[in-house]
């Protein structure tokens, strides 16, 4: 089976303006993509992961065709792309979400007799057909990100390219979103989707695979079971105060430590070691440091993921 | 073509429903217009009955004279600036890359957008015309408007082009745009908007040669004030037509190039 979009090899380098004050200085170089390998088959939905600036929508903006890959091959094999843009600032406000589909759909080709059934259908499947006619700028956050996803089912696009799916969105609207994306336009209808999101929760209720970036490069990619690890236990504690000492004994013993400091009590947590020697070494140098007996989180186990991008919590 | 005059179509309706939703600020529009003409009325009463010079081949008076170089200033502002000012709108509204974020068709959306802005534009044009002679009593030769209409066509043309060149400025550099100083501010200077040409030093009026405004509104006025014969302005017509053929022609060129460029700096959505 042809896979809706394959890239190979692919290089992005962004480079600054030319200052006025040193026109002769070189251009300061920002490495989005390097050497990026990535699919997306029929059925299937890949979610691309990774921190902040790691190249996820230069990626999805090179599969839609609004930035052009500097090295590389960009192969499109699906008949149409719709692209779910990130940020909620893509309509015209004054007009009705109903207007706004309608001039869209004439932009992506669509033709005289087909605007009018496209766009009711597309409101339709989004939920938004009761609130049609009612202008953008009444709309809520999440039906501007249903609108979104409307415009671009518009032109019935069997790859979807989405940048931010959850966005600001609340829990329950994302997850009905999550739900409508995979169960509905991927599973059911055979689309391909390429989803960027800072939500590890959400690749992991959504993606066949996941894709990992990291400055530019695929540092992982596979199942989301195998890319972001088996749910590995942690540990926290409660800190009467940040010894630097003990911390760093603790590092020792257990390996990288994650301490988050707040303005009256801090917390540190760590992943459970190999050995149980190391974990009762680390329990005795807590204890020490006069913290609470450490305890295990299992719901914030999300090491394999922080060790796959460098310790980076910014995701 | 079929498909072009659709997207033509939806972003006027669009413009429309906008303006629309804002009605006191049409009506404004409209007042601020008639404001702008009763200045220049009564400014023509200053020279009225001095017997000018240099109005004497436009018919003598001052305000006819004035009211077609402020309709056609109004209609090449709208193709000098249409481009640019959909492609800052767009950008700040962030409905740019939604708009052009597919792949393939991104000059015709823009050019068909930059157009629609001529409709508004002929509307404010006819507006000038019908003010002055319902409002103010001028008297415009009925004959002389199939030459008009076609000085028009060709000027359109024209500062399409340039509007494509001025947008490609502003695609690459985002700020300060040297087409639009000159073939716009500079413009309404050398080419005889406010004032015949003939009162300028010979070397500035060497400039306005460069400016196709000059030769439009040189035939416009012929054709409006004093009944010229098509044949009178022959000459002006076929420099405005070279000026709109080059200008269309290096106007796509440069607008293509940026836009590629745009896309490849990332920098299509960036103001």
């Amino acid at each position: 089976m042809a896979s809706y979009l394959k890239l190979s090899g692919v290089d992005k380098i962004y480079r600054g303006p030319v200052t006025l004050l040193k026109p002769w200085a070189a251009r300061h170089r920002i490495v989005a993509l390097r050497g990026v390998d990535l699919e997306v088959m029929p059925g299937e939905v890949v979610c691309l992961l990774g921190p902040n600036g790691a190249g996820k929508t230069t990626l999805l903006k090179i599969a839609a065709g609004a930035v052009i890959a500097d090295r590389g091959t960009v192969e499109v094999n699906a008949a149409s792309v719709g692209f779910v843009a990130g940020g909620e600032r893509s309509f015209y406000w004054r007009l009705s979400g109903a207007e706004n589909l309608r001039f869209f759909a004439v932009l992506f080709g669509i033709r005289g007799a087909e605007v009018a059934p496209r766009v009711a259908a597309a409101l339709a499947r989004v939920g938004l057909a009761a609130r049609a006619h009612d202008p953008v700028r009444n709309y809520s956050g999440g039906m501007r990100q249903r609108l979104a996803f409307a415009r671009a089912l518009l032109a019935e696009p069997s790859l979807l390219l989405v940048d931010e799916l959850a966005g600001e969105l609340d829990y329950p609207t994302t997850l009905e979103l999550a739900r409508f994306v995979r169960e509905d336009l991927v599973k059911k209808e055979e689309r391909g989707a390429l989803v960027a999101t800072h939500q590890l929760w959400l690749a992991r209720a959504i993606a066949d695979r996941v894709v990992v970036l990291v400055g530019g490069r695929v540092v992982a990619a596979g199942p989301p079971g195998k890319v972001l690890g088996a749910l590995s236990a942690r540990y926290g504690a409660r800190l009467a105060r940040v010894d630097k000492a003990a911390l760093r004994a603790l590092e020792r013993r257990v390996g990288p430590v994650d301490v988050q400091r707040g303005p009256e009590v801090s917390f540190v947590y760590f992943d459970e070691p190999a050995d149980a020697e190391a974990l009762a070494e680390a329990f005795k140098i807590l204890a020490e440091a006069g913290a609470s007996p450490a305890i295990r989180v299992p719901e914030a186990k999300e090491a394999t993921y922080l060790s796959l991008i460098g310790g980076r919590k910014d995701v | 073509m079929f498909n072009f005059f659709r997207v033509w179509a939806a972003f006027f309706r669009r413009d429309f429903l906008n303006l629309a939703s804002y009605r006191l600020s049409f009506f404004m529009a409209l007042v601020s217009l008639v404001f702008y003409l009763l200045i220049f009325f009564f400014v023509g009463r200053v020279f009225s009955g001095l017997g000018s010079a240099y109005l004497s081949r436009y018919g003598g008076a001052y305000f006819p004279f004035v009211v077609i170089g402020l309709a056609m200033q109004s209609l090449v502002g709208a193709g000098l600036g249409g481009l640019s000012q959909v492609i800052s709108s767009e950008q700040y509204l962030g409905t740019l890359e939604p708009m052009l974020g597919r792949r393939g068709g991104a000059f015709r959306v823009l050019a068909a957008a930059s157009l629609s802005r001529y409709i508004t534009s002929s509307g404010r044009l006819i507006a000038y015309f019908v003010v002055s002679a319902l409002v103010f009593g001028v008297s415009f030769r009925l004959g002389g408007f199939p030459l008009f209409a076609a000085v028009t066509a060709l000027t359109v043309a024209a500062y399409f082009g340039l509007g494509m060149f001025s947008a490609a400025f502003l695609l690459a550099f985002k700020q300060g745009n040297p087409v639009n100083l000159f073939f716009g501010q500079l413009a309404a200077l050398l080419s005889g908007v406010y004032f015949p040409v003939e009162v300028l030093p010979d070397w500035l009026r060497a400039v306005g040669a460069f400016i196709p405004l000059t030769y439009a509104l040189e035939v416009g006025r012929s054709a409006l004030l004093t009944g010229a014969a098509p044949a009178a302005s022959a000459k002006a017509l076929a420099i405005l037509g070279s000026f709109a053929a080059v200008s269309l022609a290096v106007g796509a060129a440069s607008f293509r190039w940026a836009l590629v460029r745009a896309k490849r700096d990332g920098s299509l959505s960036q103001y």
